[in-house]
Parts: C-alpha cells; structure tokens; sequence
C-alpha cells in the first residue's frame, strides 16, 4: 500500500531528524543546566548577568524554566536526573532536599570550604540573609534575589486628596483608614481568593507584634500553637482591618474571597478605583506598572512599609526569595554558584534593562535601582531583621489550612477560636510526621 | 468476539409532530450547549486582541465600547526568542508520537481481535487495566529507565514515551473497531490464500480509515497539547515543544494575561486545522468500536 510505505518514509525522515543533532552535540563546550521558575521579562533579567558569565568564562547556561518547579524537580530527583543547580522558592523544601542527601554542601559546618570557599558567602551576604541557606549548620544555598512583602501601596493622589501622610504607625493606618470610611470611600482591596495575600497580611502583622524569634517558633518549628494568645492577638488586629468586610473591603465579603491578587491591585489604580490601599509584596510594583502604563510609579502609585505596631518590636520586613542550590560536583558550576553571589554578577542583574530584581547581595549599590525598585530594595536592605514569607517555611498541609483558616476568619471574623482550634490540629499532625 | 453482520434498519417514528418537536429540542439543546462551550473560547480569544492596560482595567465583555484591539500580543509572541524553533520541535515531537501508536496498536489490534493463540483474553485484559493507570505514576520509573539508556532529553525517548502512554486506548479503540468488520471478508480472504499480513494490509486497513484517522486526531491533540512529559522528559530548551516555551514567556506569577491568551491561541491553531482538515472522518469514525453493527 502507498500509504503504509509514504508512512514508513515519514517515521525514516524523522528518526534521522532525531539522531543527527544528538551525534553533532557531543563537543567540548561546558554546559551548566540552571531551573528556575522565573520566565518572561524575569528571565531577560537572569539572562543579562548570565551572558556576561558565558562570556568571561565560555561556559554555556542552560535555563531550564518551568512554573510547577518543585513538583517537576522532586520528579526529576526521583528518576534521577536533577539540573545542575536551581533557585527553589522555598526554604522548606531546600531544607528537606538537602536532609535527603539530594544538594552540594557549598560550605560545610566547620566553615571549611564545599563546593565553594567560606567566603563566597561571608564576603557578600550579611549574617541574617546567609542563615536563611543554612540547614543543620550546613550552607546549602544563597538567596539569590529577594522581595520586600512589606509593602503597602497605594496613590498619593488620593491620600492628597483625603490630607493624610504615609502611616508609620499602626495606629495612624487606622486613622487613615477611619477617614476614607467617614469620605465615604472603600479603604481596601484585597484579593482573598489567592489565600497567601492573606497569609502574608497576618504574617507582617505578627512579626511586628512578637518579633522574628517567636515567629519562627510559630512557622518553622511549630514550638508556639496557634491556639497561643499571641495569634489570636494578631487576628483581632487584622478584624480591626477585615471587620465590617461590607464597608471596609472593596465587594464586601464574597468580592474578597472571589478575587484574585492582580484585580484586587488593579481595583485600586484603574481609573474608576472601587478602594484606595492595597497591600501585597514589592513585586506588585512591577505588575502595576505594567498594567497601567500611562501612571508614573512614585507619583501616581507607591509604596509605604507595613507600619510598626510598637518602637522596640519595629518593622521586621517579611520577604519571599529563591535559594540558588547545588546538585552537581562540577568546576563549573562551583564558578556559576560564585558569579551568582558576586558582586558583578548580582549588579548587572540587578540593572538588566528588564526583569530587574532586588539583590540581597549587601556590595550592591543602592543607586543602581530603579524608583519602583528602590522602594523595595529599601526595604530589604535597611530591614531591621529579615523573615523568610511563614507560609513557605510551614509543612504544605499546615500551611494550606493556615489559607483556608484565613479564608474563614474573613467571612466570619467572630470565630476565631474555632478557627483557630481547627488550624492547630491540623498543624500537630503535619509538624509531627 | 462474534460479530452480527445484519444491521437492522432503525425503524423512525411515523407521528410528524413528535419527529417535529424532538428535533427542535434537540437542535435548541445543541444551540445552548454550543453557546456554553464557546463563550469561554470567545472571551480569551477577544482578550488576546485587547492592550495589556485594557485587560487589566476591565472584562472581555466590555471590549467594544470602546473598540480597542491591536496585534502586539500576537506579535509578541511570535516575536519571542525561539518561538519559531519550538514550533518546529512540536512538529518533530508530535507526528512520529502520532504515527508510531497508530502502527503499532493496529497489528496488536488485529491480532486481538481476529487471530487465534493462548493468552488472547488475558492479554486484552492487561491492556484494558492498563487504562486506568495515571501517567504520573509512572514518571519517575520511566524516567529511571530512559537515564539508563541515555534517552532523557532525546527525540527517540519522548517519542517511545509517547508511543506507550497512547497504545492501550488505541488498542482498546481498534479491537473493537476491527472486531465488528464482516467476518465473512475476512474468511473468504483466508480461503483465496491471503496471509494475515496481507489480510491486514489490504483489507482492514482500508476498511478501518475512519476509525483511524479520528484516533490519529485524538493522538495528535493529546500529544500537541502535552506539558507535563515534555517538561519532564525534554529539559534541553533547544527541543521543548511550543507548550513548554509558552510557559517560559510567564512570570513567576503569571500576571501576563496578554501573553497567555494569544499564546494560547497560536497554539491552539495547529490542532484546529487538523481538526478541520480531517472532520470529516472524525464525526464519522467518533463511534467506532462502540458499537458492533
């Protein structure tokens, strides 16, 4: 039959397409594979400080981008073929890969060197931000870029307009808040659906009630329960925000809970604004100004730090990052792991002409920011103690149920002993096992 | 596995006005579900004509007061780094992964369905199960085993993957299929001195077209589509598929809805002209093996 012999031609065809290039790839250019989560404009950004690598070194990156990187990775891991490094979102899930044999040391607990020199890390990294990468004494990974989920934002115009200044207490958000309900206006969005803008509101407000010691005592290690007085403290200070949802929150209780994190920012800048204040991360600024490019960042929207409850409790700034780890013992990639934390290397990404980030490298200039990114490199780098985002350093169970607990407590603010009482069970079990 | 060869004629109600109005029903009925279905298809593909700044401040619906449209979205995606090579990796990956099942399940379905040997029933069976086993269960075995022949990241490797997770459903479709094609054609063949492999080949084969060629658009859409195996099994950005570059033009937070949506359209294009092009045989063949005529 025709058809048969047209079809065993194509299957030839293309059996050769495929072996062809695997012979022709098998020449002496080094290769480091690189996953990481960031694509779009983050990877332009990436991409600019690795260029200037391949281009002193000749060793080629591979970036390897996916969205779903933990569950691909673990699968990678698994089967046994990992990239040779990757930046991982969460602390959690570097602190287990690495008690599971899986990660290069890059520098071991007696200070000698890893897969790296002490100094790599020592050199460019302050104290708070190089413990964020150790597990049990080891270092295993470097923040590689950091965010500010300090931020508040919202449009001088309209605090203009209402005659207030950016609050730097609790207590005049309050205020502020009291008086655009007395104008008449929404004071907030916020995008509920998405239960980690809720969970980083009650995390900003419980570092600065209890401070960064209790609050990983609460997130990382479970040693205080969430029945403790100090969360049910740090919920009526949120009610004080969430409650009355039908006149404090834009679209009441069933708009928050329905909406997501990006309407509820663009509900406060579009030109018919249904609220006034929005808070989430530093990373929203990009998103804003993307959004509506016609508004001038600074002028027309920006940003205060999540305002202190108490002067010596101060202004913790609970940040988000990604942990750059090792899988592979190679000279090479111990020279991509030092051009990612050098000062060079974190310079020119912290000035590509997009996808910018902030870097906690502390040998990076303040000036080289952008005014969108300033606020948040501000931010990161004049914090007076740094904690890693607290859903992410929970179990994923624990930290799923803290979301949906907060879900509840925002349709029903009065029960928060039951909710509470939910949550703590629900952590006992996952903290244990 | 006997087949009936009488078909009779369905015999059709005589009374106008019932045909009448069960047919307006079914038509209106149609006409709603249609309108159900394509609304969301509407409303992204209206989106990805829209600015950024206008997805971002108001909803699809809201689009023609007023009319703003442009094809920057398209154009920067078609622009992005790569776009056209991963098109062609999409190609590369998709045909063989479309072809290879449909040669293989069609000799293993004609050996289930017409020749005779120990185990037949079992063996139908396994494949049967074989069904129902989520394809992410298996992926870290799989990928175990293709580190140990060097397959991860190669074109034969997706493809064997690809070959294997199609077969039992182009088995099972086939068996059936050709388990209802006249016996008698089959034995007058064998009578004339036919081989089974020129029974095959000039027989049912010819006979089995339609139902071939809609579970070669079926394989083609599954594998077109497919994020996960090439994720897993493709890491090398120089032979990712269209999907998995598509993702990469995202941000970690995928704030990109201008981007997504006319990505996803670009996309959607190839499947939709296979479609179109074999229609035909897909309304046709969409049956076959469900029922023995």
């Amino acid at each position: 039959m025709h058809k048969r012999m047209l079809l065993i031609a194509i299957l030839f065809v293309f059996t050769l397409l495929a072996i062809v290039p695997m012979a022709a790839a098998q020449d002496d250019v080094q290769f480091v594979s690189f996953m990481t989560t960031f694509g779009g404009s983050e990877l332009e950004g990436l991409r600019h400080s690795l260029d200037e690598f391949t281009a002193q070194t000749g060793i080629q990156v591979i970036i390897e981008s996916n969205r779903q990187l933990v569950p691909i990775l673990r699968t990678r891991l698994a089967g046994g073929s990992p990239p040779d490094v990757a930046l991982i979102p969460q602390p959690g899930t570097l602190a287990e890969f690495a008690r599971a044999g899986y990660l290069i040391p890059l520098v071991n607990a007696d200070g000698s060197a890893g897969l790296v020199d002490a100094a790599v890390v020592s050199d460019n990294y302050s104290p708070a931000i190089a413990d964020l990468g150790v597990v049990d004494g080891v270092t295993y990974g470097i923040l590689a870029k950091a965010n500010s989920k300090s931020t508040m934002w919202y449009s001088p115009a309209s605090f203009a307009e209402l005659g207030v200044e950016p609050p730097t207490t609790w207590d005049e958000l309050l205020a502020i808040q009291q008086a655009y309900l007395d104008a008449g206006l929404t004071p907030w969005s916020i995008g509920g659906s998405d239960s980690w803008t809720l969970t980083d509101w009650f995390e900003n407000i419980y570092v600065r009630q209890n401070g960064p010691e209790k609050y990983l005592q609460l997130f990382a290690t479970h040693e205080v329960a969430w029945t403790d007085p100090s969360v049910v403290a740090a919920l009526e200070a949120f009610q004080q925000i969430v409650d009355p949802a039908d006149t404090n929150l834009a679209g009441g209780v069933e708009g928050t809970l329905s909406t997501d994190f990006i309407t509820a920012a663009n509900m406060v800048f579009r030109p018919d604004n249904e609220a006034e204040m929005y808070y989430e991360g530093g990373f929203m600024g990009g998103i804003i100004s993307s959004n509506f490019p016609e508004l001038t960042p600074i002028d027309d929207f920006n940003a205060f730090l999540f305002p202190p409850f108490s002067e010596d409790m101060g202004a913790p700034v609970v940040g988000g990052g990604d942990l750059l780890a090792v899988f592979s013992d190679r000279p090479e990639v111990a020279q991509l792991v030092e051009w990612m934390a050098s000062t060079e290397g974190n310079t020119l990404w912290a000035t590509a002409p997009a996808g910018a980030v902030v870097s906690p490298n502390m040998n990076v200039d303040l000036g080289v920011y952008s005014p969108l990114a300033a606020i948040d490199a501000g931010q990161v780098a004049g914090a007076s103690a740094f904690v890693f985002d607290g859903s992410d350093l929970m179990p994923p169970a624990a930290s799923e149920g803290f979301g949906i607990a907060l879900q509840e407590f925002i349709a029903n603010p009065g029960d928060i002993e039951s909710i509470l009482q939910d949550l703590e069970d629900t952590a006992a079990a996952s903290y244990s096992s | 596995m006997t087949a009936i060869t009488t078909s009779k004629p369905i015999t059709r109600t005589n009374k106008r006005g019932l045909r009448f109005s069960s047919r307006w029903l079914i038509h209106l009925t149609l006409f709603v579900l249609a309108v159900i279905w394509l609304t969301p298809s509407l409303g992204l593909l209206i989106t990805s004509f829209r600015p950024r700044e206008a997805i971002a401040s108001s909803g699809w619906w809201t689009a023609f007061s007023p009319a703003r449209f442009t094809f920057e979205n398209y154009a920067l995606v078609l622009n992005a780094q790569g776009m056209g090579d991963s098109f062609l990796n999409s190609f590369k990956i998709t045909l063989p992964s479309t072809f290879l099942p449909l040669f293989f399940a069609s000799i293993a379905a004609y050996a289930l369905a017409w020749m005779r040997f120990p185990g037949r029933n079992v063996l139908q069976l396994l494949i049967l199960a074989l069904l129902v086993i989520p394809i992410q269960t298996t992926l870290v075995p799989v990928l175990q085993f293709f580190n140990q022949f060097r397959l991860t990241g190669t074109y034969i490797g997706i493809w064997i993957a690809h070959t294997a997770y199609g077969m039992p459903f182009s088995i099972y479709l086939l068996t059936n299929f050709f388990s209802s094609l006249p016996r008698e054609l089959l034995e007058s063949a064998k009578i004339d001195g036919a081989s089974e492999w020129v029974i095959f080949a000039r027989i049912v084969i010819p006979l089995s077209v339609l139902a071939l060629a809609s579970l070669a658009i079926f394989q083609f859409m599954w594998v077109w589509n497919d994020l996960l195996i090439a994720l897993i099994f493709m890491s090398d950005p120089a032979t990712q598929p269209v999907t998995v570059r598509i993702q990469a033009l995202l941000g970690t937070y995928a704030t990109e809805w201008h981007i997504m949506s006319a990505a996803a359209f670009i996309s959607m294009s190839v499947p939709l002209l296979v479609f179109f092009a074999l229609q035909r045989y897909f309304v046709t063949g969409l049956t076959a093996g469900a029922v023995k005529a």
